[in-house]
């Protein structure tokens, strides 16, 4: 379990580490064919701040040589804002006052519709965690209502049990995001007071449960702007490597959310610049060739327009993040601000001017 | 003929000399006998029994029950001075000071195969004993204790560098412990400077904990000393050799002990397994494990010649038996020609061997799906080819081996086709954990020689892996920014 190697690293030794690296420890990392984690700390530390434009291009080249000039294209499907946790940062926290919706199945269908026409063949379903009303049960309906129009389906919700992942697979989920928010114990706690969510230990465990339930692809990733970005980003790393070592059969991809205004309204602790994010996205393609690096539209137009070429593999476009949004009741509250708002055909273009080719479906 | 190792070899002890040892102390809270229970309850394995205080009688005595508690827990036991004593208690060795009997003299007494150690405080001290026949130093003080109390000058860290280095210059070559009021914070520099092992005393019999306190610091030393640990055995030599090819069992015996490997690989058709294995009777004197008998020296019976799974998991069996080991090299070829391991019939019986508890290290191709099947079924370290087998090639698998390396959970050891010794400072420098080399040896016209600069190789690239290599500087930048954006 990833549990006992996280346990042998310490908060504030790993920072002091980070940011104690020199301009020598990073073109130590540049010129390395193959990088370990002491190379990614210098790449994301202060100290590779100058590097950034060969960082870029060699980014750029690995992930050229890897995916191609392919854009993978997603995007998100709510399917409920109900949720039993406080979460200081989420719109959806249960002590904000909004109206909660559960879609049925038949609202899930007018949806998947939208979602479709839009011409997205990849889906990823979203909701809070309210066990009661959405639990696996719940999951495996919508699965049973979605599978049969989608090559693709993740899932990016509450964190369940082996088994539970088990009969999810079973039902054609394919990918489950799971995002750990910080490594940071005490600020975790902090930032999830209340709910099943507050247990780190679980949500800690979540990927070792997914691995042993063979799913096909998880998603990691944290919150930036809860806690220092550098010293998350290496124990998301750290994570990472430790799976692909176990569960090696299955793939990874890194997200990056950063904190964005919202209806709860947490001012982020610690604020990221796009040039640092630029350095994180080139910093994880450096490490790690093969994983998938995933941007959401919480990115302004003309930084995902760039990113694309930096080492991003996969996009969304068009994203509602209320349930519902798409069709059903488009007016309803979302979990985060949209920052790219134009739509899965203007992106699609985008792309392609920049001689890449949108891939809408890339599994079966 | 037991063969007599030459006493120029450091190697001959240094899987021996344990890098933590313990120094009994008078006027303690423990008296002399507890203290050695209580180190040998702890994990320690390399205990001198030091009273200063007692008389002949009472140390008689004493010695010989510590020598019984040692003898239960597979501990060495080293008496301070009282050489006369040494045959008559059955101790595995005695340890002179400055003051005492000269080793020349100690080694006149009490033969060959007594483990003689000498205190020195000076390069002079050192070269002294390392002439006259001893087998480890023990250099200090390091800084002052009450433990001695007719105290040389102290040494302190410069001291033991400057020192260390000398003897590196002069070719000198015997394992140095440390000692003399070190603490933990010491360990790191002391083993970087060159000690084989340090000796505490009064850190320990003031420990209220002696088996966390033993594992911290057995610990810190085995990090330090950058050992290589594979099931439940520790290394300090990264190269492992093969008993095969060679020209006589003597030369065989000789290229060992310089090659300072600490595990040695046997082919179980090469043992005849009806003798009893190690204490067997020497026959028709080609007996291969007669010429292995080295407290240092670990024996890995291989399956060399079996063709399948079932089969090799029978040899396995035999070998544990006649050989007194569970730890085994699994090789399954088909094909005799090639010698190529058959990955299927090898994973099904890694399985099964790990299952019957066995340390499997499995001779593979340079495949990293089969190697992680291979960690999924639990084996110890996986051992893939650098090329085909007795080609001397080198690393014609580099890249394979590198992604192995990259991913794998279980240390990995290159086995099969390393030509030279700069192919194995290549495959530790890369990041190997250890090389398996046989042929290169043992058809060498210079065997001897030959082990020699092997061992220097693996020690070289694996000194300059931890050091972290220089590598080629940074390409230079193309004429498009992707970054300008940002500006």
């Amino acid at each position: 379990m990833f549990r006992a190697i996280f346990q042998q690293y310490e908060w504030a030794a790993v920072k002091q580490s980070i940011y104690d690296k020199t301009a020598a420890d990073v073109e130590r990392a540049l010129s390395r064919s193959h990088r370990d984690l002491e190379d990614f700390k210098a790449l994301i530390s202060p100290a590779a701040a100058p590097y950034l434009e060969t960082m870029a291009q060699i980014s750029h080249q690995l992930t050229i040589k890897r995916f191609g000039r392919i854009m993978q294209l997603y995007i998100p499907l709510y399917l409920s804002n109900e949720c039993q946790n406080i979460c200081t940062y989420c719109g959806f926290s249960y002590d904000n006052k909004i109206r909660r919706r559960t879609l049925s199945a038949g609202e899930l269908l007018t949806e998947v519709g939208a979602i479709r026409q839009m011409g997205y063949d990849h889906v990823l379903l979203v909701s809070g965690e309210a066990n009661q009303t959405v639990g696996t049960d719940y999951f495996v309906k919508a699965l049973q209502v979605v599978r049969p129009h989608f090559a693709h389906i993740a899932m990016e919700v509450q964190p369940l049990d082996q088994e539970d992942y088990e009969l999810l697979i079973g039902e054609g989920l394919h990918t489950v995001l799971v995002y750990q928010e910080t490594y940071h114990q005490e600020d975790y706690k902090l930032h999830h007071p209340k709910g099943k969510k507050s247990n780190f230990g679980y949500r800690l465990d979540t990927p070792d449960r997914l691995g042993q339930a063979g799913i096909y692809k998880m998603g990691l990733g944290v919150l930036i702007g809860l806690e220092d970005w550098r010293t998350d980003s290496f124990f998301t790393a750290l994570h990472l490597q430790y799976l692909e070592k176990t569960y090696w059969r299955t793939k990874y991809s890194i997200s990056f959310p950063r904190l964005r205004p919202h209806a709860g309204g947490l001012t982020p602790k610690v604020e990221m610049t796009d040039r640092e994010l630029i350095q994180l996205i080139c910093a994880y393609r450096l490490l790690d060739e093969e994983v998938e690096l995933s941007l959401s539209t919480r990115e302004s137009p003309v930084f995902r327009d760039h990113a694309i070429r930096l080492g991003i593999t996969s996009i969304s476009a068009g994203s509602r993040t209320n349930p519902g949004g798409y069709a059903v009741d488009p007016e309803s509250l979302e979990q985060f601000e949209i920052h790219d708002d134009r739509s899965p055909a203007l992106i699609a273009e985008m792309i392609r001017r920049q001689g890449y080719q949108p891939v809408w479906k890339d599994w079966q | 003929m037991a063969y007599i190792p030459e006493r120029t070899g450091g190697s001959l002890l240094r899987g021996k000399i344990s890098g933590l040892n313990f120094i009994t102390k008078d006027d303690a809270p423990l008296n002399h006998l507890q203290q050695v229970e209580a180190a040998c309850r702890a994990g320690i394995r390399w205990i001198q029994l030091r009273m200063k205080l007692a008389d002949d009688m009472t140390f008689r005595e004493t010695a010989r029950a510590a020598r019984e508690i040692c003898e239960a827990w597979g501990c060495m036991l080293i008496l301070n001075d009282r050489v006369e004593l040494a045959a008559e208690v059955g101790a595995h060795g005695v340890h002179v000071g400055l003051q005492d009997m000269s080793v020349a003299a100690v080694r006149r007494l009490l033969g060959e195969e007594i483990i003689i150690g000498g205190t020195a405080n000076t390069v002079e001290d050192i070269r002294r004993h390392h002439e006259q026949g001893a087998d480890y130093i023990g250099l200090g003080p390091y800084r002052f204790t009450d433990t001695k109390k007719n105290l040389s000058p102290l040494l302190g860290l410069q001291g033991y560098r400057r020192i260390m280095t000398q003897l590196r210059e002069e070719g000198i070559e015997i394992p140095v412990v440390a000692i003399g009021g070190i603490e933990r914070g010491d360990i790191k520099a002391l083993i970087d400077a060159g000690v084989a092992g340090i000796a505490f005393s009064g850190l320990l019999v003031r420990a209220k904990d002696w088996e966390s306190t033993v594992r911290s610091l057995g610990q810190e030393i085995d990090d330090a000393r950058d050992m290589l640990t594979i099931g439940d055995k520790t290394f300090c030599s990264r190269l492992f050799t093969g008993t095969g090819k060679f020209g006589s069992s003597g030369v065989m015996e000789d290229a060992l002990l310089a090659s300072g490997s600490e595990l040695v690989t046997v082919a179980l058709r090469r043992v005849d397994v009806r003798k009893t294995g190690m204490t067997g009777p020497a026959g028709n004197g080609d007996d291969l494990l007669l010429h292995l008998r080295h407290p240092h020296m670990h024996l890995l019976p291989n399956t060399s010649g079996v063709r399948t799974a079932k089969e090799a998991v029978f040899a396995a069996e035999l070998a544990r038996e006649a050989l007194e080991t569970h730890w085994l090299k699994l090789e399954i070829h088909p094909d005799p020609r090639w010698l190529m391991p058959d990955p299927v019939e090898t994973l099904l019986a890694a399985e099964a061997l790990v299952k019957k508890g066995f340390v499997v290290l499995p001779y593979i191709h340079a495949d990293p799906v089969l190697c992680r099947r291979l960690e999924d079924v639990g084996v110890a370290a996986v051992m893939p080819l650098g090329s085909p087998i007795g080609s001397n090639k080198g690393l014609k698998t580099q890249d394979f081996l590198e992604i192995i390396i990259a991913q794998s959970r279980v240390p990995v050891v290159v086995d099969a086709g390393i030509g030279a010794p700069s192919d194995a400072a290549k495959a530790l420098e890369m990041g190997a954990d250890a090389v398996l080399v046989n042929t290169a040896i043992a058809a060498s016209p210079d065997a001897i020689r030959m082990a020699r600069a092997f061992r220097l190789a693996v020690e070289s690239g694996r000194m300059a892996y931890t050091a972290k290599l220089a590598l080629p500087s940074v390409e230079a930048v193309a004429s498009s920014p992707l970054t300008k954006f940002l500006e």
